[in-house]
């Protein structure tokens, strides 16, 4: 397994830009937590069943969707929109974002 | 003003005319503005002397604490700063939500109000609660409490050196892995992680969401059931809070205990080389004591407990990785400086707003993207995940012929900043006997039982069945009170 490789390639995933210096040091540390984490494998097949995602195992609970009015800021806004930058992340009532092409 | 050790405390004060409320959120105030141990990120002085105001005023006209209305009556409360706050800041210990400022606030932030608590402000934590030591902190770790240049544990690390140190009466944390009991296990003071689904999450920022459940750091046991009375119950906000049932934590405190029906299960797992001797001596003292008050004592099984860590670093970092991904400076959080909406492209302007998250979540993300990445995801998520059920079984069989499980918190006491800060492995195995309760789902607290010989609090554990929360906290009480 080329940890360097998989680091780059998984930073690249999860949109994190990583310097040279910090793929080696995470790609060491992630190997060592990845070699530990390898004891999984010795568990016996025969004694594994179905995967327990979730403590309770609950059936999904649903609410009425109902539209409320949004609370406004000072400046009349929805105040959902109040944490996006206040200088460059808003038209509007629309969030700015640089072109996707 | 000598430190108040209890709620009640504080409520015999004001019904005495000892102090006022406000004269009590000063005194408060003044302290955390004296302390070096940097357990507060954000000091809500302003809304502290609201509160507190209005509770003067409250008490002027009813003569006496309104305790069954509002049981948190003016009472100088701490919040981990991973709980929302409407127009309070909320960093999650992290640079990439150092300017957030919430439009709302967490159903448990609503309930402590509700009950009168005086919100002095927002308390340090390991960035998104992804840490045992409060190291990971982009703003500073946290002292302990008592012993500089140690770590106070963590991820609530703020919350557990500020209960202890005399900042604020009581605290909320979180808990995904042990972040509410080892920190009150290294700083010597109870720490309650409740059963998964008993509190609202709705307003806790996610760290890993099948795991993550929040709770109280207090001075006492029944401090702690005096907040998990107030913050537990239904949330239809949160679609994981159980419905329905609904327990009286304080009000069973009250009940005799019958002993002769009380079992506690000692698992041999958890009792292993690399537990502290002083550790281990203390929770022999702590079984002699239940034994003498004529529990039933009895060796039971955890044959999985090796391979908690494990399938925790797999299933919290892949929770994680994907909770995470909303971080992408848009709707909030902090842009880098000279980033634009209007140059580059959307997926540079991702990378570079995400470069803020500091070295331990760049890990998390990294592994957990990983494990649950194609070609990979069946030989780590998937495995992990079926063990998670092992682990499971593991409790409920041994919850057939016991009702509680006794071990310490952590193999060790406090240990020194930086002593493991370079070794991501060793800090994660800190974790091994807090884990399990979370896999679980299990209801799980931290009570102090002794110090080490360099006076270092140590912690007992106590895990109990699905729901058994209030048992848990009367057999909990009941130790606590044993001198």
């Amino acid at each position: 397994m080329d940890m360097n490789a998989i680091s780059r390639s998984v930073a690249k995933l999860a949109r994190l830009e990583l310097s040279e210096e910090e793929v080696t040091t995470f790609s060491d540390q992630l190997k060592q937590v990845l070699t530990y984490i390898d004891q999984l494998q010795s568990v016996p097949e025969s004694s594994l069943g179905a995967p327990l995602y979730h403590p309770l195992e609950l059936p999904t609970l649903l609410r009425e969707d109902q539209a409320k009015t949004p609370q406004l800021d000072s400046e009349g806004r929805p105040s959902m929109l109040s944490a996006a930058s206040q200088t460059d992340g808003l038209i509007g009532t629309a969030y700015k974002v640089p072109p996707i092409l | 003003m000598k430190k108040i050790q209890s709620i009640a405390e504080v409520h015999d004060g004001f019904d005495n005319k000892a102090f006022t409320p406000l004269e009590l959120a000063q005194e408060y105030l003044g302290r955390i503005h004296a302390s070096q141990l940097n357990a507060f990120l954000t000091v809500s002085e302003e809304k502290a002397i609201f509160q507190a105001k209005k509770a003067t005023a409250e008490l002027m006209k009813w003569g006496r604490v309104p305790r069954e209305a509002q049981p948190l009556f003016g009472i100088p409360f701490g919040l981990k700063d991973n709980l929302v706050t409407q127009g309070l800041r909320t960093t999650c210990g992290s640079r990439i939500l150092e300017n957030y400022v919430p439009p709302y606030s967490a159903t448990v932030v609503e309930r402590v109000e509700k009950a009168g608590a005086v919100i002095l402000g927002k308390l340090n934590m390991d960035e998104f609660a992804m840490g045992s030591s409060n190291e990971n902190s982009a703003f500073g770790p946290v002292q302990h409490p008592t012993h500089p240049g140690y770590v106070p544990g963590g991820s609530s690390g703020g919350s557990a050196s500020a209960v202890a140190a005399g900042l604020c009466v009581a605290a909320l944390g979180s808990d995904t892995g042990g972040s509410i009991r080892l920190p009150a296990s290294f700083c010597g003071v109870t720490g309650v992680k409740p059963t998964y689904g008993r509190v609202s999450r709705y307003g806790l920022v996610a760290f890993a969401s099948s795991l993550d459940q929040i709770g109280p750091l207090t001075n006492s046991v029944r401090d702690s059931a005096t907040v998990l009375d107030v913050i537990s119950g239904a949330d239809p906000m949160d679609s994981t809070s159980i419905q329905g049932v609904s327990e009286k934590y304080v009000a069973g405190l009250s009940a005799p205990m019958d002993w002769s029906k009380v079992r506690i299960g000692i698992p041999k797992e958890y009792f292993v080389s690399g537990v502290q001797a002083e550790v281990a001596a203390s929770m022999q003292d702590a079984i002699k004591w239940f034994e003498k008050q004529g529990a039933q004592c009895v060796s039971v099984t955890l044959p999985h407990t090796s391979y908690a860590v494990s399938v925790y670093y797999v299933v919290a970092v892949s929770e994680a990785s994907s909770n995470l991904a909303r971080f992408d400076g848009v709707r909030f959080g902090v842009r880098p400086e000279g980033l634009s909406s209007s140059q580059g492209d959307l997926l540079s302007f991702y990378k570079q707003v995400r470069t803020r998250f500091g070295d331990e979540v760049k890990r998390r993300i990294l592994l957990g993207t990983f494990a649950l990445s194609s070609g990979y995801s069946d030989q780590y998520y998937q495995k992990a995940c079926q063990v998670r059920r092992l682990i499971q079984q593991d409790f409920t069989a041994a919850f057939e012929k016991v009702d509680f499980i006794l071990g310490p918190v952590a193999p060790t006491t406090a240990f020194k900043l930086g002593e493991k800060s370079q070794d991501p492995l060793q800090m994660y195995l800190n974790d091994i006997f807090t884990i399990p309760a979370n896999l679980a789902g299990l209801p799980a607290l931290s009570v102090p039982c002794g110090k080490d010989s360099a006076g270092l609090p140590i912690g007992l554990h106590l895990a109990g069945r699905l729901y058994s929360d209030s048992e848990l906290i009367r057999i909990a009480d009941a130790f606590e009170r044993r001198a």
